[in-house]
């Protein structure tokens, strides 16, 4: 295994807030209303720590929410 | 450590450290293995916790390639973009890395902004710094090459395994530096236990070696293997100090024993010389002269005899007889001579008893017994042989022993305790048996021939008088009837 000398780390992309809205958005395009009580309240919570800077907070509730989403057949 | 190397005579000092020490070599194995078989252990432990969690991502990755290959197959990039932000979005535990790239280098797809300058496609491992939202870590990322130019990048940010296999490697480490400790401790400990051990032997030893014959090893008590040491040398120490009592004890007593008749001998020539008047007075001269001089001869012979005996060399001669006849033999000399003495002499004797052994000494022995008895005898007395077998306790080999009783027993003068102990010394004699005829060595032979058959001689008191006995262990086989030759007794023994 080789290890990197290169001083410049790479930037991971989906630690971002926009990473954070995307999650969302794709929360959202699943049927908008029928969603159930408990993936809209983690989509919430998932937002807010996302805005209040807590990203991969957020994200691992948004993550969360997508794959119980996937798993409830519509 | 270089100048007690060098150390040149046995008796220099040892050094602090002396390479050629035993107790040092002793305690270097000791640590050495140690640390070696500790060194093998915690690599064991490191190998099973770390290298496996390494095992884990390297293999998550490689399957993690295939699934993504076939996409690609199947539905090309705009395909692989889809799987690859579907991986992105269920990623909960939020630590997988993808990046596609086209063969200009720009952006398809993935959570990495740029492709690394310094990865190749070319399938290696890689560890690569990363950027995340609050801290860098550290990611294990392989590359691929996709037709058309095309290159993905798949990876896993392993810092927390990293966190968790630094804490590992710490650890392990320090368990062996403990362990080495450890085992420079122990090893120091064994060093100082066998110094212990030789120097004390050594000690010993040398104050011997300069003649303080009075020293012994020290006994601790434990029963170990140390005092069991301690307790041979002591054995050996006694027994060679015995002999050498022996050794000057007989030498100061031919010295003396011998010089008597030499010099009555010589006065006896030279009065003879200067005053004789006739032939007569000196022939009678040189007979006492002579006669003294066979007593020496007679002396030096009974000595070498014993001598020879001790040796052991005369122990091929035995053969299976029946010591009855043997006895008799003996019985029917002294039977005459204890007449003379006006002495009564029974005998005890079964009618058959079979031994294994000298003949020709072990008459000499009951000989010389009688001898004793009839000597030491005022008349009227009673002097009795006996013999018989007894069976003693079972022995170490399970079988039930024989053993041979052969007594001789007199209503004389006898002796004291103290003498009893000193009579089988060579040329020991009584206060009272100074006014006897005789040198001293008759129960020396006695002694040495009973012990050439592995049996003891006891004297014990029969107020009035002495009773000498004589008991020998006979061989297992003695059912073998007497009349049987002895080479028929060995085979059946064999
Ligand atoms: N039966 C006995 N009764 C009393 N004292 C004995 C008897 N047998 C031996 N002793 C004592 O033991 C001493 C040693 O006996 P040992 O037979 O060795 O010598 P010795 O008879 O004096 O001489 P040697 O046998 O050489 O002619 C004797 O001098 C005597 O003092
Ligand atoms: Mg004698």
């Amino acid at each position: 295994m080789r290890i990197m000398p290169g001083p410049k780390p790479i930037i991971i992309t989906s630690d971002s807030v926009a990473f954070c809205f995307r999650l969302s958005r794709v929360i959202d395009s699943y049927n908008k209303g029928t969603l159930p009580r408990k993936i809209i309240q983690l989509r919430e919570e998932g937002t807010d720590l996302c805005r209040q800077g807590l990203v991969r907070s957020g994200l691992a509730r948004l993550r969360r929410a997508i794959i119980s989403l996937k798993r409830t057949p519509p | 450590m270089s100048a007690p190397v060098a150390s040149n005579a046995a008796g220099a000092q040892p050094g602090f450290l002396r390479l050629r020490s035993v107790s040092l070599r002793f305690a270097l194995v000791y640590g050495i293995l140690f640390v070696c078989s500790a060194l093998l252990f915690l690599s064991f432990i490191w190998w099973g916790t770390v290298g496996l969690l390494e095992h884990r991502v390297e293999q998550a990755i490689t399957i993690d390639s295939r699934a993504l290959f076939s996409v690609w197959e199947e539905s090309g990039p705009s395909g692989l973009t889809m799987i690859i932000d579907d991986r992105l979005e269920q990623d909960v535990d939020d630590n997988a890395l993808y990046l596609l790239v086209n063969k200009d280098g720009k952006w398809i797809a993935g959570n990495l902004a740029e492709w690394p300058r310094q990865i190749l496609p070319n399938h290696h491992w890689f560890s690569l710094p990363v950027q995340r939202a609050y801290t860098q870590d550290i990611a294990k990322v392989r590359a691929y090459a996709l037709p058309d130019g095309y290159r993905l990048l798949i990876g896993r940010d392993i810092s927390g395994r990293t966190l968790l296999r630094k804490m590992l490697t710490d650890t392990l480490l320090w368990a062996w530096i403990m362990v080495s400790l450890l085992a420079i401790g122990g090893g120091w400990l064994i060093r100082r236990l066998f110094r212990h051990v030789i120097h004390s032997i050594s000690r010993t030893t040398q104050a011997i070696t300069h003649g303080d014959m009075s020293r012994r090893m020290p006994v601790q008590g434990s029963d170990d293997e140390l005092d069991e040491i301690a307790k041979t040398i002591n054995e050996m120490l006694d027994r060679i100090s015995r002999l050498m009592d022996g050794v000057r004890q007989v030498s100061n007593a031919i010295a003396h024993d011998l010089r008597t008749p030499i010099t009555r001998a010589r006065t006896q020539l030279e009065d003879a010389a200067l005053h004789a008047k006739n032939e007569a007075e000196l022939r009678a001269a040189i007979d006492k002269a002579v006669g003294n001089l066979d007593n020496v001869t007679s002396i030096c012979e009974a000595l070498l005899r014993i001598a020879q005996i001790e040796s052991g060399a005369r122990r091929s001669a035995f053969t299976l007889f029946d010591l009855i006849p043997a006895l008799q033999d003996v019985c029917e000399l002294y039977e005459a001579v204890a007449e003379d003495h006006g002495l009564i002499f029974k005998q005890n004797l079964p009618t058959h008893l079979p031994f294994f052994g000298d003949r020709a000494m072990f008459q000499q022995a009951v000989a010389n017994l009688l001898d004793n008895a009839i000597k030491f005898s005022p008349p009227n007395g009673t002097i009795t042989l006996s013999a018989e077998i007894v069976s003693t306790a079972r022995r170490s080999d399970g079988n039930r022993g024989k053993l041979l009783n052969l007594s001789v027993t007199d209503e004389g003068i006898g002796m004291n305790e103290e003498d009893m102990a000193r009579a089988s010394e060579r040329f020991f004699r009584a206060e009272q048996a100074r006014n006897t005829p005789g040198s001293g060595l008759g129960l020396a032979l006695v002694q040495a021939i009973v012990q050439l058959h592995d049996g003891q001689l006891q004297l014990a008191s029969n107020s009035p008088g002495l009773i000498t006995r004589i008991e020998i262990p006979l061989p297992d086989a003695e059912i073998v009837s007497p009349a049987t030759p002895p080479a028929e007794h060995a085979i059946i023994n064999s």
